[in-house]
């Protein structure tokens, strides 16, 4: 007998007619029966259900026995579609068989739970046939079958109303949940909390005919972690051009992402490096600077000592005839205590700690600020440093304090480099250019050599026996920073020339 | 210490202890290239009570006559001509001029050096009022 073997009197096939009718379809039309009892998970498949399965004869198998005659990316939808008619609906699946294609070709597998008495044990009883080839089109080949199987991406189908139909290895690796626990399950597990707005939103935006392309957002995998996605939605269509899903590629780029996020870190940590090293070339400018204010702060000292003394030997002397003289000594004095604290002032502006901040100034104000320490310093080594004053009236956006270190480096240098000359001069002079201004520091030094001129931007390039050699390297990175160019030239008359510009900025 | 009253008139020519056969050694004089130190330091002397002939650079005051000078007041730190330059030359020339030098930064080389020339006294800035004028009243004839 064809009909699968029973425990109880079977209620689907209860009179002889039927039984003769049944045995004609089945041959004609090649359909198998099965049953399960899910009391004691046996499998029971009818002699033409088992030849299109490949099963060797129509003995009860387990139902992982029966899943197993499935092609493994289809054993998930027949699981569920069996579930399904376990809880009471009418289950229909169309899944290819386990094995080398074209022995049978795509099955139909049908189900649903049967009529029971009370009492007794329900079991689900269904039919398996090829499927009716007006069909066939629907179904995937094995083709696309390989190609969704071995995508790195995930690939996912889903109802319109959200419950997920399909799910690719692509989609296990990159979500963490494996096909038997997630599908059938709402599609809204894979939302960041707070975010599950955006799906509903997704297949809306589908169904107003809009197109789903490399959209970045975020999901949240299986272990709690979010992960960086870009989707690729497409619309699922029934014959009738309803839509009935959506079948979504999800590209993983959370690495992508975190490369993003770590270079713009690096890129955060060298600037601030940068901030840092430049204020460590400015204490060890103010290093420098110290001896020669040190010196330069004793002079007005020195004047006022002396004003003040006079001034108490004119008081001593009781003479009202001192009287102008003793007014000369205070005023004189006091213009020198002012003096002092100008020289303190700029020692504390060279100091300053903290971010660039450029904002427009005045080319006049700023290269006069620059040049006053560092002629201080050229003065003490006997070099005389002519400053041609800008008369152009123009604005550059620069950090007055950074422009200060610039020049008090490419002034020291020039006086250096003038060591046991006979010619010991330094000219700065400013030229405006169509948006520039360019700032030229020349000596009448010996000038460069070749080789050193090549490398002079790089750190830790000397001609000195002391420094370290970062100042040049410094002040390149300063002009940089405010979109300017610093480099080098020979001077015409002997000696070398820096250049450097600033950008103008229009009057306020 | 000298201790005047009012501001010494500088017509006089002479000094009432003029030396037998010689020129008056009365005038201070002052090297100095800084403006401020300079000219405060002249008025302290002239207050003191003592004739100033005032220079802003070495070479200025070796140009000098300096038969007039009873001591020198020297800046050692100036462009040009330092102040133990001068001292150097100043000790061929007119070896007599004692020389009090001036220095922000006393440094052992410099004191050796001064010491090595005979410079009477190196004072370190800012100098004191005593030091000064003592150095003053007992070179001054």
């Amino acid at each position: 007998m064809a009909i699968p073997p029973s425990t109880t009197a079977d209620p689907v096939l209860p009179g002889h007619a039927l039984q003769q009718y049944w045995r004609l379809a089945e041959t004609a039309c090649n359909i198998g029966t099965w049953r399960w009892d899910p009391e004691t998970d046996a499998f029971a498949c009818s002699t033409p259900a088992a030849a299109l399965l490949g099963l060797p004869g129509t003995g009860a198998v387990t139902r992982e026995q029966f899943l197993a005659r499935f092609d493994p990316a289809d054993r998930d939808a027949v699981a569920l579609a069996i579930g399904a008619a376990l809880a009471g609906r009418d289950a229909t699946v169309d899944a290819m068989p386990a094995g080398p294609d074209g022995h049978v070709g795509q099955l139909r597998l049908v189900g649903s739970i049967a009529p029971v008495a009370a009492g007794q044990p329900r079991h689900v009883l269904g039919l398996l046939f090829p499927t009716p080839r007006g069909d066939a089109h629907n179904a995937p080949n094995r083709l696309l079958r390989a190609i969704v199987a071995s995508s790195d991406d995930a690939i996912i189908s889903k109802t319109v109303g959200g419950i997920i139909t399909s799910w690719n290895p692509g989609a296990e690796r990159i979500f963490g949940y494996a096909a038997e626990e997630i599908i059938g399950q709402p599609i809204a597990i894979l939302a960041v909390p707070g975010l599950e707005n955006e799906m509903p939103s997704i297949l809306d935006r589908l169904r107003a005919g809009e197109k789903i392309d490399h959209y970045e957002t975020t999901r949240i995998h299986k272990n709690g972690s979010v992960l960086h996605i870009s989707l690729t939605v497409s619309p699922i269509y029934d014959d009738a051009g309803r839509m009935i899903g959506a079948s979504k590629v999800a590209r993983d780029i959370t690495a992508a992402r975190a490369a993003e996020v770590a270079l713009r870190d690096a890129e955060k940590r060298l600037w601030e490096q940068h901030q840092e090293l430049v204020h460590v070339a400015r204490l060890s400018e103010l290093g420098q600077m110290a001896a020669t204010l040190g010196h330069e702060v004793n002079q007005p000292l020195t004047a006022i000592g002396n004003y003040l003394r006079a001034g108490q030997r004119l008081l001593a002397a009781d003479d009202p005839a001192n009287r102008p003289k003793i007014e000369e000594a205070i005023r004189r004095a006091a213009d020198q205590a002012l003096r002092a604290g100008e020289i303190i002032r700029r020692l504390r502006t060279l100091a300053r700690r903290g971010e660039s901040d450029p904002r427009p100034e005045p080319i006049a104000v700023i290269i006069e600020e620059a040049t006053s320490l560092a002629e201080i310093e050229a003065r003490q080594r006997g070099v005389h440093v002519q400053v041609e004053p800008d008369q152009s009236g123009q604005q550059v956006m620069a950090d007055r304090v950074q422009i200060q270190q610039v020049l008090l480096n490419l002034i020291r240098n020039a006086v250096e480099a003038m060591d046991g000359q006979t010619q010991r001069e330094v000219l700065v002079t400013t030229a405006v250019l169509a948006d520039t201004v360019e700032v030229s520091v020349a000596d009448t030094g010996p000038g460069l050599p070749a080789q050193v001129r090549d490398k002079l931007f790089q750190p830790f390039v000397t001609t000195k026996s002391s420094g370290m050699g970062i100042g040049l390297s410094i002040c390149q990175k300063i002009i940089q920073s405010h979109d300017g160019r610093l480099w080098v030239e020979a001077n015409p008359g002997g000696g070398t020339i820096f250049k450097f510009t600033l950008r103008l900025t229009p009057p306020t | 210490m000298v201790m005047v009253s009012g501001i010494p008139s500088f017509t006089e020519p002479f000094n009432e202890d003029e030396c037998m056969g010689e020129v008056n050694r009365d005038i201070v004089a002052i090297v100095d290239d800084d403006d401020a130190v300079r000219d405060s330091l002249r008025f302290l002397v002239e207050v003191a009570g003592h004739k100033v002939e005032a220079f802003s650079a070495a070479a200025e005051f070796l140009a000098a006559d300096l038969r007039h000078i009873a001591c020198l007041v020297l800046d050692q730190h100036m462009p040009a001509m330092t102040g133990l330059q001068l001292a150097e030359q100043l000790r061929t020339t007119n070896p007599a001029i004692p020389i009090m030098l001036i220095t922000g930064s006393p440094s052992p080389a410099i004191v050796a050096r001064a010491n090595g020339l005979g410079i009477e006294i190196v004072l370190e800035k800012p100098p004191a009022e005593a030091d000064i004028l003592n150095f003053i009243a007992a070179h001054k004839p």
